[in-house]
């Protein structure tokens, strides 16, 4: 059924209506669950930051003995360095820091591990380490 | 047809505010070379530490095997991270701590990946 408005024009039926928003309704929600899904897809992902360095490997290396190379050798590359002074009348050491940190999201389950290591070096010789991590740990709001 | 509109307007930006990059810089870092060459081990006040790396971020309190007491200690902490929507893009964190003893300085432990 066609109906005219007053000024002669041809208003559309309640039937074309209806169609219309039902394409409409249908177009939105497509949109809709593709947004959601790209942006689920897009940004889900597990990310590494920095390499894991080899800790099982500090075992290998001698106090005093393992040079510099052995250390970039049975490691790896560090990720920062530093310096520490732990008792006034020992002499400053060198500091090669190892972060490793691995995000894993995306699906409605987020988690971190992380992983730092510190390697002493004194005169270019190993001198002790320490390392702690933790993970997987859940994201979440408390 | 406005509301398709209004639909694919907001569509791109919010696929892209699902992914955009914020960049968080947090806390700041001495110059590390200042802890040998300004300060004195043994010598140098609380006063003299705030005077030469400024303030401290935190405080806390150390005793590990090394140590024959506990140390008070002063914490200074810095971290840049990138996030890509939800997606950590980047982090490096940098930390230096002071030690203390009889109300001296009395030693450092400093290591950072901030470049």
């Amino acid at each position: 059924m066609v109906a005219r408005r007053e000024d002669g024009r041809i208003r559309p039926g309640r039937r074309a209506v209806s169609r219309r928003g039902a394409l409409l309704r249908s177009a939105l929600a497509l949109l809709a669950a593709l947004g959601g899904f790209s942006i689920v897809v897009g940004c889900a992902s597990t990310q590494t930051l920095g390499a894991r360095p080899r800790v099982e490997a500090l075992s290998s290396l001698k106090v005093g003995e393992s040079t510099a190379a052995d250390v970039l050798l049975e490691i790896g590359e560090p990720t920062g360095e530093g310096s520490a002074r732990f008792r006034p009348e020992m002499e400053p050491r060198q500091v090669w820091s190892y972060e490793y940190t691995r995000i894993r999201s995306g699906w409605g389950s987020e988690d971190v591990e992380i992983l730092i290591l510190l390697v002493f070096l004194h005169d270019g010789r190993y001198d002790g380490h320490l390392w702690f991590g933790g993970g997987p740990l859940q994201i979440g709001s408390r | 047809m406005r509301h398709a509109t209004l639909v694919l307007v907001l569509l791109p930006l919010l696929l892209e505010s699902g992914c955009s990059v914020t960049v968080l810089n947090v806390g700041r870092l001495p110059q590390a070379e200042l802890l040998e060459s300004s300060l004195r081990v043994g010598e140098s006040t609380p006063e003299d530490v705030v005077r030469v790396l400024g303030p401290p971020s935190g405080e806390g309190r150390s005793q590990t095997p090394l140590e024959d007491a506990p140390r008070p200690m002063w914490a200074y902490l810095a971290e840049r991270s990138a996030l890509e929507g939800t997606t950590l893009r980047e982090s490096r964190r940098g930390f230096l701590f002071v030690y203390f003893r009889g109300g001296r300085y009395d030693g450092y432990l400093w290591f950072s990946s901030l470049r």
